[in-house]
């Protein structure tokens, strides 16, 4: 039977779903500890272990840190610049095998929303591959699964804000990966939700296409990205491979 | 599944998104490919196949199995 933990975290909220009931105290025990180091490492204000690290000189980093902002540049990279942790992104240097993270002075980077994400995947691994849980994380709507599903796969509402007549659709995630939404007031596209292999890859996905304007269609396919894009004008798109949804009140 | 007439030529540009592409891999898979595994929609790769991935209305009604589990987007 699915059990449910949630509560606030990271300035959004923290949800941990397992099948079995009996795995969810360890499965969210390991969301609270991952979600406080990520935000004593890189929450916005003066107080965290980015903050101090801003002064152009290599320092050595925490692991949380150094993931978190590895998956900026990552994210970075793979939007071209679109989504990038703030200006002078470029200039940061990273070096993984020693976390060593050099941030030149003045250059403030924002990693929290990609982070989330990859915070997301790095739960659900830890889960799946150390305690042997079957789990789907969700950080303030950034989703990652891994592991045993529930019969049928975990049931995932997309929420577009204005839903339809048919209601809110619903769709199954069975796979190992990620979903993401991101959502735009203005612009071509109101939502852009996206699946991937992984949580991350997910979120670079959505947040990239929903600025895209009607190219968006055509640079997911090129990625081989299942997506469901709702435009401003109320048509949905659906990318190849969207799985089948059905529709709740 | 449903594309109506009405709705092609709203989004011309969105209309040939993913043609090329989309052909090939509703067909036999692209390699590498990210396919859902189970619940990927055959009626929408279908659909992609003749007139590009514009989906009006409600579409692609699954078998209803309860209350959503959580949620994305909104937020």
């Amino acid at each position: 039977m699915v059990a449910t933990a949630r509560w606030d975290a990271l300035g959004t909220w923290c949800e941990v779903l397992t099948a079995e009931d009996d795995d969810l105290p360890g499965a969210a025990e390991v969301a609270r500890a991952h979600t406080a180091g990520l935000d004593r490492a890189c929450s916005a204000g003066t107080d965290s272990e980015l903050a101090a690290v801003t002064n152009g000189r290599p320092q050595r980093v925490s692991p949380l840190l150094a993931g978190a902002v590895a998956a900026a540049l990552r994210t970075a990279d793979f939007s071209g610049g679109r989504v990038g942790p703030g200006a002078g992104w470029r200039a940061v240097r990273l070096d993984t095998r020693s976390s060593l993270l050099t941030v030149p002075e003045g250059v403030e980077l924002d990693v929290g929303p990609s982070a989330k994400a990859w915070l997301a995947d790095r739960i659900a691994d830890f889960c799946a591959d150390e305690l042997g849980i079957g789990c789907l994380v969700n950080l303030g709507g950034d989703i990652a699964v891994r592991g045993a599903v529930p019969p049928g796969g975990w049931q995932v509402e997309i929420d577009d804000a204005q839903p339809g007549p048919e209601g809110r659709p619903v769709i199954p995630m069975d796979w190992p990966g990620g979903l993401a939404t991101s959502t735009a007031a203005v612009g071509n596209w109101r939502t852009v939700t996206a699946a991937a292999r992984s949580c991350e890859h997910a979120f670079a996905a959505s947040r990239t296409a929903i600025g895209l304007g009607d190219g968006a269609p055509r640079w997911l396919t090129q990625r081989e990205l299942p997506a469901r894009l709702v435009h401003a004008d109320g048509v949905v798109v659906h990318t190849n491979g969207w799985p089948r949804q059905r529709w709740i009140a | 599944m449903n594309s109506s007439s009405t709705d092609r030529g709203r989004l011309p540009a969105v209309r040939i998104a993913g043609v090329g592409l989309g052909v090939l891999g509703a067909v036999g898979g692209v390699a590498g490919w990210f396919t859902l595994a189970g619940g990927a929609d055959p009626a929408t790769s279908s659909l992609t196949q003749t007139s590009g991935t514009v989906v009006a209305g409600a579409s692609n009604i699954g078998q209803a199995v309860g209350p959503a589990h959580t949620r994305t987007g909104g937020s």
